[in-house]
């Protein structure tokens, strides 16, 4: 059963950070997909793709979650998991005010957008998955891909303008 | 020169949603190898740092819970099935026997004759009745076709 989960653990817990943007919600979320994926063991083993079906899962937790209650954002680099000390070089040549900004943008897009962009420019996954995951059609991914890069494109030349 | 070229049309296609996956791998490599600042290096840099995050949580396997009735009703149905095991086990100790124990052999001997010449009459008894079907049966074959 772990071995389905483990492996994917970091995206289930970048995707439900996404959605509730607090760290211990998030691990909240994975901890409750892990107890989920465990109750339908049995039934794991005919689902074709594990790995959609546990972002699936993640998705629907967070969102709940969400829902539930208002979510206490933390920080903004609280969340992040990285230190100073092993920055990437990509990550060096940016203020951590050009960050913030960013990630507010993200933060600003409608929700569906921000999965999107997501799973999409984050875990790499094609239309199709994302679609699989979200519940979208595929033609609504790109809809919303599409726009989420137009707003982003917007933010980020009006600071470099 | 034309790299430079297609590097700002795949940028393009990037914004416009329309590029693969494959050529958001070549965005991602050569904005990470720029030192030039500015809207897609700052995002590709972003993206770059999303994808470093980690659950560092310890992950734990569930915990099987039972509820409370669960247990309740195990607890009832191992001490029923201890109960009755107990009274079987006393029923089969106490219960009285059919052996007979003689300890005389000449009187063994005696019954044994008995339970065989009882055996022997009764033997007897079905050899004649299987005697007279069997003439029956010839006398109706015999005797069919008058």
């Amino acid at each position: 059963m772990l071995k389905a989960v483990l492996p994917i653990k970091d995206k289930l817990y970048r995707y439900a950070l996404r959605i509730v943007g607090n760290k211990m919600s998030a691990e909240d979320v994975v901890q409750e997909v892990l107890i989920k994926v465990w109750q339908k063991k049995d039934q794991l083993e005919k689902i074709e793709n594990k790995e959609a079906w546990c972002m699936t899962v993640t998705r629907n937790l967070a969102l709940d979650k969400l829902r539930r209650k208002k979510v206490i954002l933390d920080d903004v680099d609280d969340h992040r998991g990285i230190s100073d000390d092993n920055m990437s070089p990509y990550r060096a040549l940016q203020s951590d005010d050009t960050m913030k900004i960013i990630r507010d943008a993200i933060q600003e897009l409608p929700e569906a957008q921000q999965q999107v962009i997501h799973l999409r420019d984050v875990e790499g996954y094609t239309y199709k998955e994302i679609a699989d995951i979200t519940g979208f059609s595929s033609d609504k991914v790109k809809v919303y891909l599409h726009r989420a890069r137009i707003t982003l494109r917007h933010k980020l030349t009006s600071i470099y303008a | 020169m034309s790299e430079v070229h297609n590097i700002k049309a795949l940028t393009e296609k990037y914004w416009a949603g329309e590029t693969t996956l494959e050529e958001e791998r070549i965005l991602n490599a050569h904005y990470g190898e720029q030192t030039e600042q500015g809207p897609e290096q700052a995002l590709f840099s972003f993206l770059h740092e999303e994808r470093s995050v980690q659950y560092t949580k310890e992950v734990t396997m569930p915990v099987v819970r039972r509820s409370k009735w669960t247990t309740r009703l195990l607890s009832i149905a191992a001490t029923l099935l201890i109960l009755m095991g107990s009274w079987w086990g006393i029923n089969q100790a106490t219960a009285p026997s059919n052996k007979v124990t003689i300890d005389d052999p000449q009187l063994a001997l005696q019954i044994t004759r008995e339970a065989f010449a009882l055996i022997n009459g009764k033997v007897d008894k079905g050899e004649q009745a299987i005697m007279d079907n069997i003439l029956h049966l010839d006398k109706t074959l015999i005797f069919k076709n008058l």
